[in-house]
């Protein structure tokens, strides 16, 4: 048996309760596992191939790259409208199958006063029924201090990978930062990995939408050079 | 085993959520994995995923053998794969035959495993296949090229999970053979099973070499 420790790449099949059970900060009924890692008689095994994490010796996951989205509750997710219903509409939001989103789920909507949302259009919603044993529910209703949820109109919706979107929205990300420095713009990503942007210009939205996919595999020192690149492009 | 005896590339395919390209000795094949994804009605299982391995030839259509050799990898797949995570859903595994040279199955067989470690799909274990052959003088040959196993008398796939302890999965054999000769050669494919797992976590280290 290989000894693991942390930041270390784990396959799956690995155990690594030694790792997980060791120390004394908290009870080990405390510690709380993540996404890759399962109990298995009282040990933890990896089920998926990644970089073993921890944060405070308490919790632990597994970071690992995957491309199909699983609703969690309370992600904010971008979907598109495709298919309507005499009471809801179905949404894809990427996951193994259709999102319901009903009608009285907007705010300040009635059953006389329904949102106007055709199929094809784009939402920005939140999850809040992710079980794989239903279908997932979202909703669009705000509330005090919350987001701004709801149609998404004009702009530019792309895809990138699960992980970059969740770095994107992480405050530590500077490239949104310097994108606006340049030039004012509206953006919504997903954590389910759809973007949507809208700016004064198609021309501006289109070199915005490229600087935030050219970033995906860059390093956080290459950003300044790449907005530079992007500022040149917009003066052309 | 040596240096360059497999070699593997992952997520060369841009819209399938796992693809991996492996070639093992002078076969190759490309596997790509979709899903989990909502399946029609008839083939929705309610507590557990699906798990749907199909099997492509060269050239022409494919026979009662290369359906064996699908079957095979399906429960394979199966059994690795944590099935109950995702219930209603199904998950397709698409087997391309690039070049056969001897060790067809070991090689689609590890291909899958790479390719379904790529999707981000949870899984309990990895599993290696490891082919020999046994000659008419009792001789066991791992990994054989093709002219091997047509002059051998037995030919052997046998998969292990990499789980502490030994744990075979699936075993296919062709032959005749006695049970100590199954045994040594279990013995054998078990000890060259450690170094394909050891090959799978250098692919993996170096995909994960950025973070």
């Amino acid at each position: 048996m290989t000894l693991v420790d942390f930041n270390d790449v784990v396959l799956p099949g690995n155990d690594v309760s030694d790792i997980v059970f060791k120390g004394d900060t908290c009870k080990r009924s405390e510690k709380t596992i993540g996404p890759g890692l399962k109990s298995v008689n009282n040990k933890i095994i990896v089920c998926n191939g990644g970089v073993l994490r921890s944060k405070d010796d308490k919790y632990f996951w597994i970071e690992f790259s995957k491309k199909k989205y699983s609703p969690a509750k309370d992600d904010v997710v971008v979907g598109i409208v495709a298919a309507k219903t005499s009471e809801m509409y179905k949404v894809d939001i990427g996951a193994s199958e259709l999102a319901t989103l009903p009608y009285l789920a907007f705010t300040n909507a009635t059953k006389k006063n329904r949102p106007e949302i055709k199929v094809g259009n784009v939402v920005a919603a939140k999850v809040k029924v992710a079980t794989p044993f239903m279908e997932s529910e979202i909703s669009c209703v705000e509330y005090a201090n919350s987001i701004i949820l709801g149609q998404l109109e004009n702009g530019f919706l792309f895809n990138v990978s699960l992980n970059y979107a969740l770095r994107l929205r992480k405050s530590s990300s500077k490239l949104l930062y310097h994108l606006g420095q340049m030039v004012p713009y509206e953006i919504v990503i997903g954590a389910n990995g759809k973007i949507w942007i809208n700016s004064a210009s198609i021309r501006t939205t289109i070199a915005i939408g490229n600087a935030v996919m050219k970033a995906e595999h860059l390093e956080e020192e290459d950003i300044p050079q790449l907005v530079k690149n992007f500022n040149k492009s917009l003066n052309v | 085993m040596s240096e360059d005896f497999l070699k593997c590339q992952l997520g060369f395919l841009g819209n399938t959520e796992g693809s991996a390209y492996l070639s093992q000795g002078k076969s190759t094949v490309s596997v790509s994995v979709v899903g989990p994804f909502e399946p029609k009605a008839s083939k929705c299982m309610y507590d557990r995923a699906t798990v749907d391995v199909t099997f492509r030839r060269k050239t022409g259509s494919i026979t009662v053998h290369d359906k064996m050799l699908e079957g095979i990898m399906q429960s394979t797949c199966e059994k690795s794969l944590v099935v109950e995570q995702y219930p209603r859903t199904t998950i397709v595994v698409t087997v391309q035959e690039m070049q056969d040279r001897g060790n067809l199955l070991s090689t689609c067989l590890n291909a899958s495993c790479m390719a379904l470690m790529n999707s981000g799909i949870a899984m309990h274990h990895l599993y290696a296949a490891v082919s020999c052959a046994v000659t008419e003088n009792e001789e066991i040959i791992l990994n054989p090229d093709e002219s091997q196993i047509n002059s051998s008398v037995a030919y052997f796939t046998l998969v292990f999970a990499n789980s502490e302890t030994r744990f075979l999965l699936t075993s296919h054999t062709t032959g005749e053979f006695s049970q100590t000769t199954y045994m040594e050669c279990m013995n054998k494919c078990y000890a060259a099973s450690k170094d394909v797992f050891k090959f799978y976590e250098n692919v993996i280290k170096k995909s994960y070499i950025f973070n």
